[in-house]
């Protein structure tokens, strides 16, 4: 058995570096480092269908063998006939692949738009209003002595991000956890908030209450109420006090406040938030980013377009409108009449509505395994996994760039590779049809 | 009963997923409602029982379990996948992004079965 060290893990946006794969004939049989669910990436799991060749639906609906050559042509077919292709996913691929898919879209004149659109879609467009006072990794592990974790839930979704980088000893915090403040914002008492020192129980939907109340205090105001958003005066006070007395400060928030009433609004607020306390402290953030390369994208994205997700080319020029040209937008509203999925799942991660009108199109899925969306898809390329069988840069969940290792080979093509023999063929079927 | 639906991460559902989303594993992981003990009893539910979630959007039936991360009063929690995306608002209220969380539904005791992956998305009839 052979040990393969400093391997990049694929899974969440942690981008845990550590990770030491046990290697056997060609195959990873084990991890060491890796959380449940970065293991889970890693290992075969014994019964689940990895696809080993590209499959066609014949016109019962069944799933048939096919070569590369056939399925990229059926796929540059269907792209190349549609008026309106949504092209969705990309944040589980490397970003090289990611500049061709842009390329792709622009080419066809697509719909673009990567998984941000139901995660941090929200705080992009909150950084976009009020900026993006952010730091990394390092300076979190190395200097942060208040961690603040709102509407998130590490324990269970980012499962080494408090062992790296608040258990974690630091430069300036030598005894690691026992230098730091750590707060915890949720309306359930999760696994993280049990860990915590403060735990602020907000009632669902009152994140921008519970924020807007502590910018007030913070300010020097009184808080009129003897509660906001279900927490005592007292306990809202104990933790302002915490967090202007920081000497280094990090906000990490998640879905909790993305994804509740006020959406956008609510991180405007936490932003802004953030800003006030460098009146006090030396205060940052980090948005919780889930696919390991979700970021990656967002950087690609708005390096060819100017745009970061939900990009409309069908005007030949990049527009930006999300809540119309988002996927889910397009899909709902049905405008879209063929996608494109690459390096992620909507059929599982969608809402119903959208995922009638996947049911409704022609479906193609860049996709590795038997998912909820080959399920709705009618063409399937199964690509290589970045980070175990080919190579290629990720950015971590704060935007620090990282080359995901290969370990072990494989016959399949990369994501890279089938993009652009989709390109290349689409752009001839174009040109002969003009 | 009324109640509040959350949905999100939990690492189980983030194992199976990883896993296989074919494996029972994830039915096991993300077909499941998490419910306080209280509830569970108001309702005369025990842990395993099936429980249908209907909403304005959808419906869906799924198993309940004891919640280890206790829940605010009138609050389940399913863990984000096709199940819980059944009942969730779809609206992205002009951002982009649907409601996931925070779901008005209605909640019942049934004897229909949960739905397996390929089977629940039948229920979207792409080939018919």
């Amino acid at each position: 058995m052979e040990l393969v060290k400093n391997v990049v893990c694929p899974f969440c946006g942690t981008l845990c570096d550590d990770i030491i794969c046990k290697v056997e004939n060609d195959e990873i049989v084990g991890t060491i480092n890796a959380c449940r669910i970065g293991h889970s990436k890693f290992v075969h799991a014994e019964g689940a269908m990895r696809w080993k060749k590209p499959q066609i639906r014949d016109e019962n609906g069944e799933l048939v063998e096919t070569t590369y050559d056939d399925a990229i042509e059926k796929a540059a077919q269907v792209l190349a006939a549609s008026k309106r292709p949504l092209m969705y996913g990309w944040s589980c691929t490397e970003c090289e692949a990611q500049a061709v898919g842009v390329d792709l879209a622009e080419q066809t004149k697509a719909i673009v738009d990567n998984t941000a659109s139901v995660c941090h879609g929200p705080s992009v467009l909150a950084l976009q209003d009020v900026g993006y006072p952010i730091c990394t990794f390092g300076e979190v592990k190395n200097r942060a002595d208040v961690v603040v974790y709102w509407g998130c839930n590490p324990m269970h979704a980012h499962p080494r991000h408090l062992s790296r980088h608040v258990f974690a000893r630091g430069f300036f915090r030598e005894r690691g956890r026992s230098d730091r403040t750590l707060i915890v914002v949720d309306p359930r008492e999760s696994d993280s908030s049990k860990l915590a020192d403060i735990h602020l129980q907000v009632g669902y939907n009152q994140d921008y209450e519970l924020l807007d109340a502590m910018r007030a205090a913070m300010m020097g105001h009184e808080i009129l109420y003897d509660e906001v958003a279900g927490i005592p005066r007292e306990e809202i006070m104990e933790a302002v006090e915490a967090l202007k007395n920081a000497q280094f400060g990090i906000l990490f928030f998640g879905m909790g406040i993305t994804h509740s009433r006020g959406k956008h609004r609510n991180i405007d607020t936490a932003i802004m938030m953030v800003q006030d306390l460098n009146n006090f402290a030396k205060f940052t953030l980090i948005p919780m980013r889930g696919h390991y390369n979700v970021t990656g994208f967002n950087q690609v994205a708005t390096w060819e377009s100017g745009y970061p997700y939900c990009i409309d080319f069908a005007t030949g020029i990049p527009r930006y409108n999300p809540g119309e040209t988002g996927a889910n937008d397009v899909l709902q509203n049905k405008e879209t009449d063929a996608m494109m999925v690459i390096a992620s799942d909507p059929g599982a991660h969608f809402p119903q509505k959208s995922l009638r009108r996947m049911a409704e199109i022609p479906v193609i899925a860049i996709e590795p395994h038997r998912t909820p969306t080959t399920e709705l898809a009618d063409i399937i390329l199964p690509p290589a996994i970045v980070g175990m069988e080919t190579d290629g840069t990720a950015y971590r969940m704060e935007g620090v760039p990282i080359r995901m290792r290969k370990v072990v080979d494989s016959d399949l093509l990369s994501d890279r590779e089938i993009l652009q023999r989709l390109l290349k063929r689409v752009m001839e079927i174009k040109t002969a049809s003009k | 009963m009324n109640v509040i639906l959350n949905t999100g991460r939990t690492v189980w559902q983030g194992q199976a997923i990883e896993s296989g989303k074919d494996l029972k594993m994830y039915v096991d992981a993300a077909a499941i409602c998490h419910m306080n003990r209280e509830m569970m009893d108001a309702m005369g539910l025990k842990e395993g029982d099936n429980i249908q979630v209907v909403s304005n959007f959808g419906d869906v039936v799924v198993k309940v379990v004891n919640t280890k991360e206790t829940l605010p009063e009138g609050m389940i929690f399913i863990p984000m996948g096709p199940w819980a995306n059944r009942v969730i608002d779809p609206d992205t209220d002009s951002t982009a992004t649907p409601r996931f969380k925070n779901i008005p539904v209605e909640i019942d005791s049934t004897d229909e079965e949960v739905l397996d992956m390929p089977t629940l998305l039948k229920v979207y009839r792409k080939y018919s």
